[in-house]
């Protein structure tokens, strides 16, 4: 069995006196989908954060493709070029063109020429389906059109892992569809994806394994049929049966 | 030398006095003008706002040294008199007016629209709705910056010294040309005392400002 | 009046002189306050506070009597100090409305939203990237108003500078005043040179600002 790329051991996080993560065991398998689900408050975003360093863990260990986030000896950047991150506000840079905010982190940190970064650029845009828009500014873009260049800037990083957290919350329901899209096809090619997500129809297409969190602890986890057909906890059964 | 200085000490304490004599004199007009005119502004159609934000504009854009010539040294050659310290609150009161009016027309304007729709809603008229509902939540957005006003008149005032005010600055020159050794000292003296004006208004201010928002 | 047209040229000249200077002097002391106001390391952001609240609570005129006056009286390195009018004058107008830039800067980086660092950090970008290519382009933008009335201010306060005899054009008014007496004409002919090029200057930020608007 090959090592996860992901792993969670006995992971503990409080901000101030608030206890966000009590006591997190987790790992993910290379090339598969984990979705977390769970009511808000729950620690779901915390947990994504803390996988490159957004957050800083108080005790436990966070490994991510072989390399120890709690080991001072490793560089944020190091940690950073293996992690990518899409969320929820899109984040995009508004002052750059679409095509300007997927190069700017290959040029910068990757050391990429630009003519190199540029060309990598365009063909992510192309896979996210927006080659038509890498000179539009993100004012001039849709919400959908925003976060799949935000997939296609995480992307020309080329991590081994990728982390959405909430993608598709943000979007009107009519958009969140080509934005599921890109996500599907990117896992439908083997990323290791780590998804914080309120869409149970895509959890259950998608995901291998599906995470249920409340109130800082994992509650439950499994495949997506069995979690979802057939919770085992009570607290799984009430979130289900709220928002399915 | 520290004889010299406790000698000097009356002037700029008397120098001070005035500063703040003239600082809340021009204060005072400054805040009358510009709820009138703010209040005017934010009520009024274009056409006749025009005029008032002419009035506006000559207010902020003239440097406010060259208005407090024109009223000491213009005025007179056009048949009117001014005593310096009236030049001066003069001068201050219109520039800090012309500033004042800005801030409180823009704090009327910042209470939403959603405010007077249901005001509208209720049956109140529109100058009911501005004194009962808009004022009273425009007036709290108003206060940060009057406060930053006061600091800013205060600054202003030692351009009254070019026009032979005895305030603060002014009475530092006197003592200096009396004593020159007490160039460095009295300068220095000058900036703590006016720093340690401004400073806690300014801090005040910005602590008004948090706590509001 | 007539006679009086050569100086006061020249005295517009050299305002401008000195509002060019100025103005370029106030934006980078800005732009160093603001970046040492946010930096790392406590001393740097102690020091650039210190600065800041000084220059930015003391009237200018007072800034301009002691760089002029006091500075030369200093025990020991004060003749070093000695400075020619014009060049105390513009340095107490580069350091009042410097230290007002700083504050204004400060204000904009933080006014930048936070999942801007968010996602800059995420992507990898050094602190120093992350403040050059996306936090700093975004603070300006904001900032512009602010940026702009600050221009328009220090030009006005270039007035200040004939108070310790330089001959910019409110200076060579007063110089010529003292020859023709032809005081109250001339004080509006000069008030209406000053209110036309703050008014240009407004103009120039507006259009400035919509331009920043349509890149967002």
């Amino acid at each position: 069995m090959p090592s996860p790329m992901l792993t969670f051991s006995h992971v503990r996080k409080s901000f101030g006196t608030h206890a966000v993560l009590k006591d997190i065991n987790l790992s993910v398998a290379a090339g598969t989908v984990c979705c977390i689900i769970g009511p808000s408050g729950s620690g779901k975003s915390t947990v994504l954060r803390c996988i490159n360093r957004l957050v800083t863990i108080d005790a436990g260990e966070v490994v991510v493709d072989g390399v120890s986030v709690t080991d001072p000896a490793v560089k944020d950047v190091d940690l950073r070029r293996r992690v990518g991150m899409v969320f929820q506000q899109f984040n995009l840079f508004p002052h750059m063109t679409a095509l300007e905010n997927v190069s700017l982190a290959p040029r910068k940190v990757r050391g990429l020429r630009t003519a190199d970064a540029n060309a990598l650029a365009q063909r992510l845009l192309a896979k996210v389906g927006l080659s038509e828009k890498a000179a539009s500014y993100p004012a001039q873009l849709s919400g959908g059109q925003q976060q799949r260049v935000a997939i296609a800037r995480a992307l020309a990083m080329e991590p081994k892992v990728m982390l959405f957290d909430e993608a598709t919350s943000a979007l009107d329901p009519e958009i969140t569809g080509e934005v599921l899209a890109v996500m599907k096809a990117l896992a439908a090619e083997h990323t290791t994806m780590v998804c914080v997500t309120h869409e149970m129809g895509f959890a259950r297409e998608v995901a291998d394994r599906v995470i249920f969190m409340d109130d800082g602890v994992i509650v439950e986890e499994g495949a997506p049929a069995e979690l979802f057909a057939a919770p085992k906890m009570e607290r799984t059964k009430a979130f289900l049966s709220k928002v399915l | 030398m520290n004889a010299s200085f406790a000698t000097a000490l009356p002037s700029l304490l008397r120098g001070l006095a005035t500063t703040f004599g003239i600082a809340s004199a021009a204060m005072l007009l400054a805040v009358a003008a510009g709820f009138a005119v703010g209040i005017l502004r934010s009520q009024v159609p274009r056409l006749l706002d025009l005029p008032l934000l002419a009035a506006i504009e000559f207010a902020r854009g003239i440097p406010l040294l060259v208005l407090m010539y024109f009223l000491f040294f213009g005025l007179p050659q056009l048949g009117m008199r001014a005593s310096s310290n009236g030049a001066a609150v003069a001068a201050l009161a219109i520039y800090a007016g012309s500033l004042g009016s800005e801030i409180v027309r823009g704090a009327i304007v910042s209470i939403a629209a959603g405010q007077r729709e249901a005001a509208a809603a209720l049956g109140l008229g529109r100058l009911q709705t501005l004194f009962l509902i808009v004022l009273p939540q425009a007036l709290r957005r108003m206060l940060p910056p009057f406060v930053g006003l006061f600091a800013l008149i205060v600054e202003s005032s030692t351009l009254a010294s070019l026009i032979g005010v005895t305030e603060l600055l002014q009475s530092v020159r006197t003592n200096i040309e009396r004593d020159n050794a007490l160039s460095l000292p009295l300068y220095t003296t000058a900036l703590v005392a006016y720093f340690a004006i401004n400073y806690p208004i300014s801090l005040a201010s910005q602590r008004l400002e948090k706590s509001l928002s | 009046m007539r006679d009086a047209a050569p100086q006061l040229a020249r005295g517009f000249v050299l305002t401008l002189e000195i509002a060019a200077a100025g103005t370029a002097g106030a934006l980078v002391v800005g732009a160093l306050g603001a970046a040492l106001r946010v930096s790392q390391s406590r001393p740097a952001r102690v020091a650039a506070t210190a600065f800041t609240e000084l220059f930015r609570n003391t009237p200018p005129l007072v800034q301009i009597y002691f760089l002029f006056f006091a500075l030369p009286e200093i025990p020991g390195i004060g003749p070093a100090l000695r400075l020619p009018s014009v060049v105390a004058a513009t340095i107490g107008l580069i350091l009042h409305q410097g230290a007002i830039n700083v504050e204004i800067l400060r204000a904009g980086l933080e006014a930048v939203p936070a999942g801007q660092r968010e996602a800059a950090s995420a992507l990898g970008l050094s602190r120093f990237d992350q403040l050059r290519y996306v936090l700093v382009p975004q603070a300006v933008r904001i900032s512009l108003p602010a940026l702009g009335n600050n221009v328009i201010s220090l030009f006005k306060n270039t007035v200040l500078v004939s108070s310790i005899g330089v001959l910019d054009l409110f200076g060579a008014a007063n110089d010529t005043i003292a020859q023709i007496l032809v005081s109250a004409e001339l004080f509006i002919t000069v008030g209406i040179v000053y209110l036309v090029c703050v008014g240009l200057l407004g103009a120039l930020f507006r259009a400035l600002e919509k331009r920043a608007a349509l890149a967002r």
